[in-house]
């Protein structure tokens, strides 16, 4: 944390709105990309960005820096984001299991087809539509853990802080859930090749 | 080309080689296996271009999220100086509720009383449910006489959950079925009044008798952690919520 931005949050504590105002200004794009990818939808984020940026504020007295003040604040996104899609999945009542973790350990292994390349079937654009689309694609803590790791650019130790993960853990969770985007991206881009055969 | 259960050893090291985690020795392992595995070969590409292109997904916020931020905040500043927000009316609701509860149901045999401490409890019931007696005692009339829908809602929980027979166990686990917006974490259910002071030094709204607090994980077990030292008699029960927050709720 570098000297102003604790200087920032000392501020902010003190009931200082301008500091406040700061801190958010520093760490929304982060935050509302979070709550972007985990929702897929703006006004959603919107809405959850915001809350996260309120109940930061209301906890702010009690953050005590002992870990960074940004794996703090995406502690709290994560939190407000899993609960929004439980809470959507209670409404969807959807059978299937929510956050089946155990899936990590006991799914069978697949690897894509060796033949595909991404750069090669995919424009730069295409490439990252289907991304996102494959993001959706992926159970709520895969799709948190790989957004931390790609979009927001967290390392493995950060990312350990803000899901309060062992590192083995956040090793093993990322590596699965780029294989699932990977096999993903590698059918997505079968359907397409057979969507442009047809259209010819 | 090696087996897939090989290839399953080696995604997690493509993996950490991607973001750079790899050890040395890891590295050369790694290598080793790629010279002589096409699909690895494959899935290294693969993770590298996705890698490469995920961080243009990032996208800048729309300009009304700080400002409407800041007037959250402004409100809430607004709220801690006067008047009960509407959620601490929340909050205030799930009390009545939760005491109420807590008298009549099974909570009871948690916490043994004497029906002189059954008459205060009583009492406590009353001045939460009391615009008048609610402490802080900014409570606006306008906000309390209006029975809210989650008032509704909890009293429809009360009537259908106490039932004579069930253990406290279970009664106190149906507490994460209360239909409530903001679902806690945890809730701590503690015997006295007295114990509160224990929470000095935590930033916690108060209503009447009962603690909201946003906590980090640590401070979790430093709550439980001074509840054992004081040997206060309490009773945890694991909330709906993984956000951090608790309820603790005192019965005088």
């Amino acid at each position: 944390m570098s000297k102003n931005e604790s200087d920032l949050i000392r501020r902010a504590k003190d009931g200082d709105s301008s500091a406040f105002e700061e801190l958010v200004l520093t760490h929304q794009t982060k935050v509302y990309n979070l709550t972007l990818r985990m929702t897929g939808n703006p006004e959603d984020a919107l809405d959850l960005s915001q809350e996260t940026f309120i109940r930061v504020y209301k906890a702010l007295p009690l953050f005590k820096g002992q870990s960074a003040f940004s794996t703090w604040i995406y502690s709290i996104a994560s939190n407000i984001c899993l609960d929004f899609l439980r809470k959507q999945k209670k409404k969807k009542a959807v059978s299937i299991s929510f956050s089946d973790l155990s899936r990590e350990d006991d799914s069978a292994f697949e690897l894509p087809d060796s033949r595909f390349d991404p750069e090669r079937e995919y424009e730069k654009a295409e490439l990252r539509d289907a991304i996102a689309a494959g993001l959706d694609t992926l159970s709520p803590e895969h799709r948190e853990i790989l957004i931390l790791r790609e979009i927001n650019g967290l390392s493995y130790r950060e990312i350990c802080d803000a899901l309060d993960l062992e590192e083995g853990t956040v090793k093993s969770r990322i590596s699965r859930a780029r294989l699932q985007l990977c096999n993903f991206l590698g059918n997505n881009s079968g359907k397409k090749a057979s969507k442009e055969r047809k259209g010819r | 080309m090696s087996s897939v259960e090989n290839c399953e050893l080696y995604s997690d090291l493509i993996s950490a080689y991607v973001d750079g985690e790899l050890t040395d020795e890891d590295s050369a392992r790694l290598q080793a296996h790629l010279n002589q595995c096409e699909s690895c070969r494959a899935l290294l590409s693969m993770m590298l271009s996705i890698h490469d292109t995920a961080p243009e997904l990032e996208q800048e916020p729309p300009k009304e999220l700080l400002s409407r931020v800041m007037s959250s905040v402004s409100a809430e500043k607004k709220n801690k100086s006067g008047g009960l927000s509407r959620f601490k009316f929340t909050i205030a609701a799930a009390v009545v509720a939760l005491v109420v509860y807590a008298v009549g149901g099974p909570l009871d045999s948690l916490f043994p009383q004497t029906p002189e401490e059954n008459a205060n409890t009583s009492a406590v019931t009353e001045s939460a449910a009391s615009p008048a007696n609610v402490s802080p005692s900014s409570l606006a009339p306008a906000q309390s006489a209006t029975p809210s829908a989650k008032t509704a809602d909890m009293a429809m929980y009360n009537s259908r959950s106490v039932s004579s027979d069930a253990t406290a166990e279970t009664e106190l686990a149906n507490l994460s079925e209360i239909p409530y917006d903001e679902s806690f974490a945890f809730y701590i259910v503690l015997s006295s009044q007295d114990v509160l002071s224990l929470f000095n030094g935590y930033t916690a709204d108060v209503i009447s008798n009962t603690y909201y607090i946003p906590f980090d994980k640590l401070e979790r077990e430093e709550i439980l952690a001074k509840l054992d030292a004081a040997s206060v008699n309490y009773a945890l029960h694991e909330g709906d919520s993984s956000a951090y927050r608790a309820l603790v709720i005192a019965k005088e």
